[in-house]
């Protein structure tokens, strides 16, 4: 089943418009051989075997996986907050898995951004102040960042709710303020874990739109994992992860 | 790299398994054992604060009972002797009309036998050593050549040598037979009785004629006492317990007694130990001295014994009835006892402020590890709760645990305070006290002990009661006290406290102090609360800063700082102790600074020297021989000013103290609110110098006299010269005998009593007291006045250059106010020659008044002001309503001194209490001399600018008792009943910091628990380690800072406001002069900085363990 995937250039077409003819672009992700086990021995948890994958600029692609298929993993690995065991993962023509500490970081500040399964806001700052984040870490002029911030709030519709801190926040409204966050500093790639799995179906929809709209305004690349099939509608190309390994269908 | 998650979601799976929540030892033992770091760390504090609480337990009791057999052991003779004198109903030969028919029906070793066993009694059980001394009545000695009656007394003295130094032949020994029994006299007795070794002396009942002497030694008389004379000896000084024995002694040692009105009386003739009660002659009094040996007592008895001055005469009385007609008592202990115990009770409240601090601290520190404990299990208890548990049983649970800690605690507080009070106790200071050694286990100290361990850990279980919503982020709220307004209430009782501490005027009582303990605990308290109030605001501050920056480091940190609920019960630990640490440091500097001011005070210069046993003008070179410092003679004695007669106790007699205050800034010691003793007395000292002859130092003065009065009456003199060593010490010296003014010189020797070699001394008054030789040629209806001339010839002494120019002032008259105008208009001159200098003095006398006056031509070389200006204290200023410039008669002796006031000092060096008023010791004497009155005004000698202290003193020592600054700031500071004060504040110190840092582990640690979460989302966003780090040592440094620097406000505030008023005294009155604040940076400094570093030495560690372990898996969990 990998055998194909491994010798093929890309099991996928290189870009939406697959024009055959067209100068070659390196993907902007690319992802080859690489094998994540947590544990040793008979407790050992193959959580990725073998996953290979390339996203070509400006693709938003779905990963889609049941609970525990490797979708998290695959992730983290990719944004480099999780290194493999095996293989590599090059981001922008950087290969991330070789990068040290201080790479790492400035490949999160810089190029990344995360919009995570559990939101990852900060508890003790409001929500104009979780987008500031990421602002504050390119040490923006403060009315420049306040512009923005108001800026990114308007555009996931919290503009109103700016002084709210997370615990005031219900859970959408949590998740957009993530994606605004994840937006801020003009990220090459926006890696967003399950975004909508713990919202209701219309809310998710409605996350899932934001994101599809700021992807194509700004012309980022986008990983998305979902396990809801009605999401992937919204991608331009879904690959399935069943049981740390990739599947076409 | 992926790490398991925190334990408490292991935990709480676990805890899930376990079934049903039930109080289960199973389940609270499995649960504790996965908690082992955190309830070894509560149990650590719960014992810290136990055993803090133990050792002031330790040092309350045991400590305090050790002090007091300590002090009580080491008081001197004086202030536990109790001395007896009893007036047997026996008459004295003179009293009335003695029949001697009538033998004394007084058994006088009944009497001696009575009292003793009385006295002793009220010190049982200690063994106690009495010393009898008998004398016998008054019996008459041969009268004088021309018939005046003399009276003597023997005496039995049992260790009578002690106190005096033979001057010629032997002491007595027991003779065989009763005749001639062997006596030793004073050499003042024997001058003037003209005795020697080898005479014999006849007492008697009855009188002894002059006319019935030559009838032979021995009249038939039974009850007549034949003594023979084999030694001569004088007073030792007062030295070693030689100290009040001649007070036993009916004429004090004194040999004479020529009071006018009485027959003069002249003694002790002492005999051989044992042998008075074998005689013929009744004994008529009786002195004794019971000294109970106290050194085996212990608290409870020295309590318990001792008989009060009143009740034991009552007593006394009532026993020996008849058999004794008066009774004197002087029993100090009870005195003695009370001053110990009030001390014991100053320093009794110290001690249980640092053990109330303690508790506070140590309760503060247990409620921060039971929010820990709290937190790490809330998931747990909301676990448990949804399966069905109820509350009750989780509090049943934790009661269980804590129940468990408290039992730990307790069973190890015990042993711990027995090892820390035996480690405190071997502080030098405390050992050095006597209160080392190793304390027994006591009721209350387990009582305390177990009370406080159960008190600490029921903290641990108010949590579970109300539970906290763990890691509900809200935005911060008031603290509960901030909110239901506890703070202002706490802040209102603190003023209250500290007026009342204020106000305190006198602390007595063994029991510690209520107002002492009070003021700073709750002074201490309220600021830590108040400030708590502040720091939202420095916050905020913070915060508006964070909004307006760029980066996220420091903005981080401080919306850490402003926004974590939590932080208020580790910020008001970390305040508290830091108030309390300081607190305790700056204090330890007052009161120690304070004892070394008291101690100044009290003596008033370096070192004080009563010279015994030498005369006046040998004193000064001693002395300055002896210590080689500085030295002046003072005159320090109670006086009557104006109306104000005072009385009583020292303290309301007004006290004179005169010095030379010329060197006032080398000799007068104590501290004042503003100036110097030199400004205080500025103003004091005579302007003028004095004049006179100079003379060689010399034993004794041959001089001539020559002189007669111009009509021819014959007189008769006994010159005097007031004369004055180097040091500005002056006696009038007296010749031996008198001297006729016939108009022939007469060469008589004065006993100056100077030591050869010795500086020079002046020769600045000259008294000529006049007698009639023949008053019966004198008519006494007319006023006879006849021109009186006399010339004083000092040989081998000269003038100084002053005089010799007669630049000097010149000789003027001193006037007896007393003399009702027998001698006017006196007038001296000198002139110098190769052979000495002559004096010569003259005045118009009225020989009528000399009839019934005595009188006498006094003339100094000494001018005197017309008044003498004094510094007078607040409480006479205030007293008799006087400000500078008033007018004050001083009664000094019996001469009144017109004096003005020309200032005013809080108090006086040796006199911090009470009137007193000061003056320079020169111009007091010329003032003195003026009215005709040369007594040495020379009572004691103060010693300033020691090069070698201790070897001065040792020096000084042999000359009399000696008093220096230094014994006594070591006695105050260091004395057995006052070294667990600072021992105590030490231990404060100690426990603050110890409790402090264990608080903010607990703290952080649960700070950090919560935001491993937060650590890791804010790597996934790409801040870097080292920011995360940076921004959490931020946060932590800058509100160690803050806090610790609030504290540290707090610290120095009460230390400012509260500490002066708490270093009272050691009588529990407010010191003199008032304690200043003391802040020892330097000690601060150290304090301060260790508590920062402290700190950051258990967060660092702490912050980069939470960076390193926040991992992957920590984004995958909730906030929440
Ligand atoms: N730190 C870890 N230690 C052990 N096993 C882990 C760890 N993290 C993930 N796993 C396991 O790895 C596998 C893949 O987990 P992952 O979180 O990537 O799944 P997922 O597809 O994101 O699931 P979901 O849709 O529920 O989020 C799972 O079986 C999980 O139990
Ligand atoms: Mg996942």
């Amino acid at each position: 089943m990998s055998e194909p995937q491994r010798a093929g250039t890309s099991p996928v077409p290189g870009a939406p418009d697959g024009g055959s003819d067209a100068p070659p672009v390196p993907p902007m992700v690319t992802v080859r051989g690489v094998r994540r086990t947590y544990g040793a021995g008979r407790a050992a948890v193959h959580a990725l075997r073998d996953v290979s994958l390339d996203v070509a600029p400006g693709e938003l692609v779905a990963l889609v996986g049941r609970s525990g298929s490797g979708k998290t993993t695959l992730l983290n690995i990719v944004g480099g907050l999780d290194r493999p065991d095996a293989g590599s993962v090059t981001v922008g023509g950087t290969e991330v898995t070789s990068l040290d500490e201080a790479g790492q970081v400035a490949l999160r500040r810089d190029l990344v951004a995360f919009v995570f399964q559990t939101f990852g806001l900060v508890p003790v700052l409001s929500a104009a102040e979780n987008v500031g984040v990421p602002l504050r870490l390119r040490r923006l002029a403060p009315a420049d960042r306040e512009r923005r911030v108001g800026l990114l709030l308007d555009l996931v519709g919290l503009g109103d709710h700016a002084d709210q801190r997370p615990g005031e926040l219900s859970g959408g409204q949590q998740q957009r303020v993530a994606i605004a966050r994840a937006l801020a500093a003009s990220p090459r790639l926006l890696i967003a874990d399950e975004p909508t799995g713990q919202l209701d179906s219309e809310t998710g929809l409605a996350v899932m739109a934001l994101i599809r709209a700021v992807v194509e305004a700004e012309g980022m690349t986008a990983i998305v994992s979902t396990h809801d099939p009605v999401m992937i509608a919204l991608a331009d190309r879904a690959v399935h992860l069943v049981d740390g390994q990739l599947t076409d269908g | 790299m992926a790490e398991p998650p925190p334990g408490h979601r292991r935990d709480a799976g676990r805890a899930a398994r376990g079934g049903r929540a039930g109080g289960r030892p199973a389940l609270v033992l499995r649960r504790a054992s996965t908690q082992v770091p955190l309830l070894a760390a509560v149990l650590a504090v719960v014992v810290a604060g136990t055993t803090l609480l133990g050792t002031c337990v330790l040092l309350l009791t045991t400590a305090q009972d050790r002090a007091l057999e300590q002090a009580i052991a080491r008081a001197g003779p004086a202030e536990v002797d109790v001395t007896v004198g009893l007036r047997l109903a026996v008459p004295d030969a003179g009293d009335g009309a003695p029949d001697a028919s009538d033998p004394p029906a007084v058994d006088a070793a009944q009497v001696v036998a009575d009292a003793t066993a009385l006295v002793e009694d009220a010190f049982a059980p200690a063994p106690s050593s009495t010393s009898v001394w008998l004398a016998s009545a008054l019996q008459y000695l041969p009268a004088t050549a021309a018939d005046t009656l003399r009276l003597g007394y023997l005496l039995d003295a049992p260790g009578l040598e002690a106190a005096a130094t033979l001057a010629a032949g032997r002491w007595p020994a027991p003779t065989a037979t009763a005749a001639d029994r062997e006596v030793a006299v004073l050499t003042s007795t024997a001058r003037a009785l003209d005795l020697a070794p080898g005479d014999r002396v006849v007492l008697s009942p009855d009188p002894q004629h002059a006319s019935e002497q030559a009838d032979g030694a021995s009249s038939p008389g039974s009850t007549e006492v034949g003594v023979v004379v084999v030694g001569t000896f004088t007073r030792a000084h007062d030295q070693d317990g030689a100290q009040g024995a001649w007070e036993r002694d009916p004429l004090d040692g004194e040999g004479v007694d020529t009071s006018t009105g009485l027959i003069p009386a002249y003694g002790p003739f002492v005999v051989a130990p044992g042998t008075l009660p074998a005689t013929e002659v009744p004994v008529g009094r009786v002195s004794l001295v019971v000294r109970p040996d106290l050194s085996d007592a212990d608290a409870d008895e020295l309590v318990a014994m001792g008989p009060p001055s009143g009740s034991l005469r009552t007593d006394l009385t009532r026993t020996l009835g008849d058999a004794v007609s008066s009774t004197a008592v002087a029993s100090p202990y009870p005195r003695t006892l009370a001053d110990a115990r009030t001390q014991q009770g100053i320093t009794s409240s110290g001690v249980l402020v640092v053990a109330l601090l303690g508790a506070a601290l140590a309760a503060t520190a247990l409620g921060l590890a039971a929010r820990l404990v709290a937190v790490r299990r809330a998931a747990e208890a909301t676990l448990l709760v949804a399966r069905g548990a109820r509350r009750g049983q989780l509090v049943r649970q934790a009661a269980a645990e804590s129940a468990l800690l408290a039992a730990l605690a307790a069973a190890a507080g015990v042993p711990l305070s027995l090892v820390t009070f035996r480690a405190v106790t071997a502080l030098p200071w405390l050992a050095g006290a006597g209160l080392a050694g190793p304390a027994s286990v006591t009721a209350p100290l387990v009582v305390a002990v177990a009370s406080a361990a159960l008190l600490l850990a029921a903290l641990l279980v108010a949590p579970s009661v109300r539970p906290v919503d763990a890691g509900a982020h809200r935005r911060p709220r008031r603290g509960l006290v901030a909110r239901s307004g506890t703070d202002v209430v706490l802040a209102a009782v603190a003023v209250a406290a500290y007026v009342q501490l204020r106000a305190h005027r006198v602390a007595t009582g063994a029991e510690p102090d209520p107002v002492l303990v009070a003021a700073p605990l709750l002074v201490l308290l309220a600021g830590a609360v108040l400030v708590l109030r502040v720091l939202p605001w420095v916050s905020r501050l913070a915060e508006g800063h964070a909004r307006a920056s760029r980066g996220l480091v420091l903005p981080l940190a401080a919306w850490e700082v402003s926004r974590r609920p939590h932080s208020t019960a580790g910020a008001f630990l970390l305040i508290l102790a830091t108030a309390a640490a300081t607190f305790g440091v700056s204090f330890t500097s007052t009161w120690w600074d304070s004892q070394a001011d008291q101690a100044e005070a009290e003596v008033g210069t370096e070192l004080v020297v009563d010279v015994t046993g030498a005369p006046v003008l040998a004193q000064g070179a001693a002395v300055a021989v002896a210590t080689g410092g500085d030295v002046s003679p003072v005159t320090r004695r109670a006086i009557a000013l104006g109306s104000r007669v005072g009385g009583g106790t020292e303290e309301s007699t007004t006290q004179l103290l005169a010095v030379d205050t010329r060197r006032a800034d080398a000799l007068m010691r104590g501290r004042l609110p503003e100036g110097s003793w030199a400004d205080v007395s500025a103003g004091l000292a005579p302007t003028t110098g004095g004049a006179g002859p100079l003379v060689p130092a010399a034993p004794t003065l041959d001089v001539t006299v020559t002189g007669a009065a111009d009509d021819g009456t014959p007189l008769e003199t006994v010159p005097g010269l007031l004369v004055e060593d180097a040091w500005g010490s002056r006696t009038l010296v007296v010749a031996a005998t008198p001297v006729p003014l016939d108009g022939q010189p007469h060469t008589v020797p004065v006993p100056v009593g100077a030591v050869d070699g010795d500086p020079e001394v002046r020769v600045v008054g000259v008294e000529l007291p006049l007698t009639l030789l023949a008053p019966q040629d004198v008519p006494w209806q007319s006023d006879i006045t006849a021109r009186v001339t006399a010339t004083v010839d000092v040989p081998g002494a000269h003038l100084d250059a002053a005089d010799a120019l007669g630049t000097a002032g010149g000789w003027s008259e001193g006037r007896s106010p007393s003399d009702f105008g027998a001698v006017r208009n006196a007038r001296a001159t000198q002139a110098g020659s190769d052979d000495g200098v002559a004096v010569t003095a003259t005045a118009s006398v009225s020989l009528t008044t000399l009839l019934y006056a005595d009188a006498a031509i006094v003339v100094t070389a000494l001018p005197a002001a017309e008044e003498l200006p004094v510094v007078v204290t607040e409480p006479v200023a205030r007293e008799l309503g006087l400000g500078t410039g008033a007018p004050l008669s001083l009664t000094v002796g019996g001469t009144t001194v017109e004096a003005t006031v020309v200032g005013v000092a809080p108090y006086l060096p040796s006199v911090p209490r009470g009137p007193a008023v000061l003056a320079d010791h020169d111009a007091l004497s010329r003032a003195l001399v003026a009215r005709a009155d040369l007594t040495s005004m020379t009572d004691t000698w103060w010693v300033a600018g020691l090069e070698d202290p201790a070897a001065a003193v040792a020096a000084a020592g042999d000359l009399g008792p000696t008093v220096t600054r230094a014994d006594v700031t070591a006695e105050l500071r260091d004395g057995p009943l006052r070294g667990a004060l600072r021992a105590a504040l030490w231990l404060l110190v100690v426990a603050a910091v110890g409790l402090a840092l264990a608080g903010t582990a607990v703290h952080t640690a649960t700070a950090l628990d919560a935001r491993a979460v937060e650590v890791a989302r804010l790597q996934g966003l790409g801040v870097s380690r080292r920011s995360v780090v940076a921004s959490f040592l931020a946060e932590h440094s800058a509100v160690t800072l803050v806090v610790v620097a609030a504290g540290t406000g707090v610290g120095a505030f009460t230390g400012w406001a509260v500490g002066p008023l708490l270093a009272v005294s050691a009588t529990g009155r407010p010191p003199v002069p008032a304690a200043a604040f003391g802040w020892p940076w330097a000690s601060q400094s150290v304090l301060v900085l260790g508590l920062v570093l402290g700190c950051a030495a258990v967060v660092v560690p702490v912050a980069l363990r939470t960076v390193r372990r926040a991992t992957v898996a920590h984004l995958r969990m909730d906030a929440s």
